[in-house]
């Protein structure tokens, strides 16, 4: 079975050097290295590794390398950012991290190729709010549960309510 | 060199499609960056330190992972920005959008301004169906802070004005109104001075629209109300000249907005080297009441800035020492707090 990139529920942004995506259903933010981008973008279901390690090696000039390959799916797949299969997924074992990037090495693949899949802190809305107005909460908790409330200082509970945990 | 100093050289410019070479005498310190990002300015900072010998320095990754992370959230904000107004239509509720994305959609770039709420401004007759709506259990959960008429946005006009020259601009799959770009940079810098100018990042936004405004831009109407207000913004648009180089053109209000009160610029820069204010940044003073340490540090952080004071009391920015209205408004705040706490107390007895 060829890998296939996850496509529902993702906010994708593509940068010269990376790509970040939103995990909109984890909440969770992920930051994919070049090599990493270029695995994932190509994973439609149709492109087999050997024909993913080729790719590699033309678009970033590196050795052909199923290994790195394969080590760019295991992180995809740890990420959630590949469909789920069914029965195994033959990407992702039989290869650790440390031996793959030291087989790399040993090809002559430069460090800052090696696929990385980063998770960082996820992103809100609220993100910028340091709290939300008491009459918020209630008037529209269900945006506002879990966020501490400006004047009582106690988190927005889902009944519309400031008498949360105190915060 | 002073923080809010270098604060003010590393954003000068960075609003616009080729932000300018920083001078590489100014050392953006872990301080600075800090305070960057304490206060929302981490993307545009990032914006110009990325094109410097600064670009691999550890003390700014922070800065870089702002950046991403405010890359993403602009995506799910404008997800959800489009999820709010589709959502409030389908009740017959037709809002205009304030600050956020309407701001945001004039930078070069995305992602360069941070997201909080979606403030939506209500007509007062459509207002208990927008919040009753969002009551409903099957309204999506979005960060909305509806906006009960044009009383509610700090801003000196009626309804019907604001309306009257909303526009629509369109937003992923819909249409999204906004204010009138006249309304748009008078509540930008009405808004800025009553928080006391502590964020960087709105005099960029100020500078930013000022450098986009359109050749209709109807200066009369800019000018028009509250004489007082009028000056306000005038004088934010003049410290978004004086502090980041933001361009006033031969507009009709380049003589006031080039001869600013000495102390305003210097007192904005002193606030931004302060990277506190305490909106953000304490709880209730009573909270603090009985542990001595902290009060003293509560009690610092309310002393409001000039800027602040002037706004707060309704006096005008002239040349007069701000400290008589700094002492003022403290007077006034402490009794408001002092009659509160007593009301409290009534009640908890």
């Amino acid at each position: 079975m060829n890998p296939k990139r996850r496509r529902d529920d993702l906010v994708v942004e593509r940068l010269p050097e990376e790509t970040l995506v939103y995990d909109l259903k984890r909440h969770k933010a992920y930051c994919l290295n070049v090599s990493s981008s270029l695995v994932w973008r190509h994973c439609d279901g149709k492109t087999n590794i050997s024909d993913l390690a080729r790719l590699l090696e033309k678009e970033l000039s590196t050795p052909e390398s199923e290994d790195m390959v394969k080590l760019a799916l295991g992180e995809l797949n740890s990420a959630g950012l590949l469909v789920p299969g069914e029965g195994e997924i033959p990407f992702a074992g039989g290869i650790s991290r440390r031996a793959a990037v030291r087989r790399m090495g040993v090809a002559g693949v430069i460090g800052a190729l090696i696929p990385t899949v980063v998770s960082f802190a996820a992103p809100t809305a609220a993100s910028a709010v340091t709290c939300v107005a008491d009459s918020n909460c209630k008037a529209n908790p269900r945006a506002y549960v879990g966020l501490c409330c400006c004047k009582a200082r106690r988190k927005c509970l889902a009944t519309g309510k400031c008498s949360g945990a105190v915060c | 060199m002073n923080p809010g100093i270098t604060i003010a050289k590393v954003l000068a410019g960075s609003w616009r499609e080729t932000p300018q070479i920083l001078n590489p005498s100014i050392d953006p310190s872990q301080a600075v960056s800090q305070i960057l990002l304490k206060t929302g300015a981490a993307s545009l900072a990032w914006r110009v330190l990325s094109k410097t010998e600064f670009k691999n320095n550890p003390n700014l990754a922070c800065l870089r992972q702002a950046n991403r992370m405010s890359l993403l959230d602009a995506a799910v904000h404008e997800r959800e920005t489009t999820r709010a107004f589709d959502y409030l239509r389908s009740v017959k509720v037709e809002p205009i959008l304030c600050k956020g994305w309407s701001v945001a959609r004039n930078y070069p770039e995305r992602g360069l301004r941070p997201y909080g709420d979606i403030d939506l401004l209500i007509r007062p007759e459509e207002y208990s169906r927008a919040r009753e709506a969002l009551f409903d259990p099957s309204a999506p959960g979005l960060p909305i802070d509806l906006h009960d008429g044009a009383e509610d946005l700090m801003v000196d006009r009626t309804m019907d004005q604001l309306c009257e020259r909303s526009r629509l601009v369109p937003l992923l799959s819909t249409e999204i109104r906004i204010l009138g770009p006249e309304d748009h940079l008078r509540l930008l810098c009405i808004h800025m001075l009553k928080h006391g100018a502590f964020r960087p990042l709105w005099l960029c936004d100020i500078a930013l629209e000022m450098e986009s405004l359109p050749q209709e831009f109807d200066w009369d109407y800019f000018l028009s109300g509250s004489r007082k207000s009028t000056d306000w913004a005038i004088c934010a648009l003049g410290l978004a000249h004086e502090v980041l180089g933001a361009s006033l053109g031969n507009w009709p209000v380049g003589e006031r907005a080039r001869s600013l009160p000495r102390w305003l610029a210097p007192a904005l820069l002193k606030q931004w080297s302060a990277g506190e204010f305490y909106i953000i940044d304490t709880s209730p003073l009573r909270a603090h009441l009985f542990k001595p340490a902290e009060l003293l540090r509560a009690i610092r952080l309310r002393w409001p800035n000039p800027i602040h004071a002037t706004v707060e009391l309704g006096a005008p920015f002239n040349e007069l020492p701000r400290l008589p209205l700094q002492i003022l408004d403290t007077v006034r705040r402490t009794v408001l707090f002092a009659l509160r706490l007593a009301r409290t107390k009534d009640i908890g007895e």
